[in-house]
């Protein structure tokens, strides 16, 4: 999942989830069709103003707004980037961002550079460029990030713990089990993820989980296991309470 | 314990970017895999271009309608076609329904499974199982097929009732300005049309992950994939459209050269198909398989229940 790992200054391992070709596909749709529906509408609005008798619209005005329409793709990437914290309204949408390979934001250079490679990356009007260089590396960047030095990274949304743990009947029992620092931390991890989703799926797989999670704890605990997914969920709550993390 | 990245519930992006890394993966394994449909699409095209002497190309559909006269002429001088060219296209058509497809396409899915369950995969592996099951499997895809085509045929319906009305208006009334409100009404509708015919499409897309892990096939499999992408179709039509969309980037440049050089690239085009068909589509396979995957994570914690089994063997 992590497949980019970077190191700081302090020796601090910090992971990225690399977007690869398939993630960055969605946000470029989504950005061209904002930029065709923005040129589209520029020009339309033009030519309406023009046949209304607006005839004040100089030549030089229109020359100028076709400039702008024009200019669109490499404007519109370097001015999202630069607002949005190296993303772009696609980008934003399915949760990627731009930055230097350092981990640090990207800036206005890097942005320039990396929007104007674009062009060769978009070659010939399919992505056929881009697209086959991102395949062919393991940080999935296109000429554009090799030669601003950037790469595009997944943003992820730290889950707040909503878990409502509760009292327990099964507090006291297993609060008091020695052996409580023998539970790892995948089990613990699976009982948490058990108690997040357990609702969601049918109920006698929950209960096959559950009990096959209940009874393998339990043992360790030396303790009966629990009888009934009602018991079986209160087990566990209590278990993820009184979890000691092993050092 | 490392936990397996790819069996847990995935969002839209998480789920092409895992794709995409399932591909990069096992590239050579799925290439080869996928290598009978390939050779057999060369074949096939390489037979069509010969036996009907060379049309068919984008450039020749771009003159039917720019330049009909010279198109007319130019058809006039084509060799006529050999009398048995149909009927050998169609059985062509049927050995690649029937067989050819679902054993190459249960192999690949096999592979990219067992990359996920495993972590390594084989492709003699996977073709002793599809070879093990060709029957069953090519039973399943010819009904796929039927029930895709009835789909689809049931969708058109509303182009082609916009298409007869937009005509009989324009007729009626005489007037040009409608034509061009009728042109997109037919657009629309078409669009409309394809959209719900893909609905059957997208429903039916686990259909060979289940086959291929749960051993169960024909109206069976494809009942389970219709139920199992009941809630969660939108989400995997976006991701398959998307995933379909790279290969086609290969296809179009093709399609963009020819245009650029008004002129016919039939090699050309059947190359870059080739390419797009052995290199790409394994990519798409892979899609279905992962998104089988997100399924039976989200909807019967298969996830949990992995671990579950994984913890209960050595620790507890």
């Amino acid at each position: 999942m992590e497949d980019f790992t970077l190191s700081t200054s302090e020796n601090v391992p910090v992971y990225y989830d690399i977007a690869t070709a398939g993630s960055r596909c969605v946000a470029f749709l989504v950005d061209y069709s904002i930029i065709l529906l923005a040129s589209m509408g520029l020009i339309v609005t033009v030519d309406l103003l023009r046949q209304f008798g607006f005839t004040s619209f100089s030549s030089y005005a229109i020359a100028l707004i076709y400039v702008v329409v024009g200019t669109l793709t490499w404007g519109y990437f370097v001015i999202s980037e630069l607002a949005l914290n190296g993303s772009s309204i696609g980008k934003r949408m399915i949760g990627l961002r731009v930055i230097k390979e350092d981990a640090t934001p990207i800036d206005l250079v890097d942005s320039l550079t990396r929007n104007f490679v674009r062009y060769i990356d978009l070659w010939p009007g399919t992505c056929l460029v881009g697209f086959v260089v991102m395949m062919l590396n393991a940080k999935s960047k296109r000429l554009g990030d090799y030669a601003a030095g950037t790469i595009v990274v997944r943003t992820r949304a730290v889950g707040l713990d909503k878990l409502e743990l509760g009292e327990s009947s099964y507090d006291d029992t297993v609060s008091r089990s020695p052996y409580l620092n023998q539970i790892t931390s995948e089990e613990y991890q699976l009982m948490r993820d058990f108690l997040f989703r357990y609702e969601k799926i049918p109920f006698s797989k929950a209960y096959e989980i559950a009990t096959k999670i209940t009874s393998g704890i339990a043992e360790k605990l030396h303790i009966e296991p629990p009888r009934g997914i009602e018991n079986c969920i209160l087990f566990l709550k209590s278990c993820i309470k009184y979890y000691r993390h092993k050092p | 314990m490392d936990r397996n990245q790819f069996l847990r519930p995935m969002g839209l992006g998480e789920l092409l970017d895992s794709t995409v890394r399932l591909y990069k993966k096992n590239f050579l394994l799925l290439v080869t895999a996928q290598l009978p449909l390939a050779v057999f699409y060369l074949l096939q095209n390489a037979y069509s271009y010969s036996a009907s002497g060379g049309q068919d190309s984008i450039t020749e559909l771009y003159q039917m309608f720019t330049d009909p006269f010279a198109y007319q002429v130019q058809q006039q001088f084509a060799p006529t076609p050999s009398p048995w060219y149909s009927t050998i296209i169609i059985l062509l058509s049927f050995l690649q329904i029937a067989i050819i497809y679902p054993v190459t396409l249960s192999a690949v899915t096999k592979v990219a499974s067992d990359s996920v369950l495993e972590g390594t995969a084989d492709v003699k592996n996977a073709y002793r199982f599809s070879l093990r099951n060709w029957f069953r499997l090519g039973v399943t895809n010819v009904f796929i097929t039927i029930a895709l085509t009835i789909a689809l045929l049931l969708a058109m319906i509303i182009p082609v009732t916009a298409a007869i009305a937009v005509v009989a208006f324009t007729l009626s009334t005489g007037s040009a300005g409608e034509l061009i409100v009728g042109v997109i009404v037919i657009v629309v509708s078409i669009g409309i049309g394809a959209f719900i015919g893909g609905f059957a499409w997208v429903r039916l897309s686990a259909t060979y992950p289940i086959m291929v892990n749960e051993k169960i096939f024909i109206v069976e499999a494809m009942t389970r994939s219709w139920n199992m992408v009941k809630g969660h179709t939108f989400r995997i039509y976006a991701a398959l459209i998307i995933i379909f969309l790279i290969p086609s980037v290969i296809q179009l440049t093709s399609f963009f050269a020819e245009f650029l050089m008004k002129g016919s690239l039939v090699v050309m085009t059947i190359a870059l198909g080739l390419v797009a068909q052995g290199l790409l589509i394994p990519m798409a396979d892979c899609a279905r398989v992962l998104i089988y995957f997100d399924l039976r994570t989200r909807k019967e914690g298969y996830d949990l229940e992995m671990r579950t089994q994984q913890l209960s063997q050595p620790v507890l």
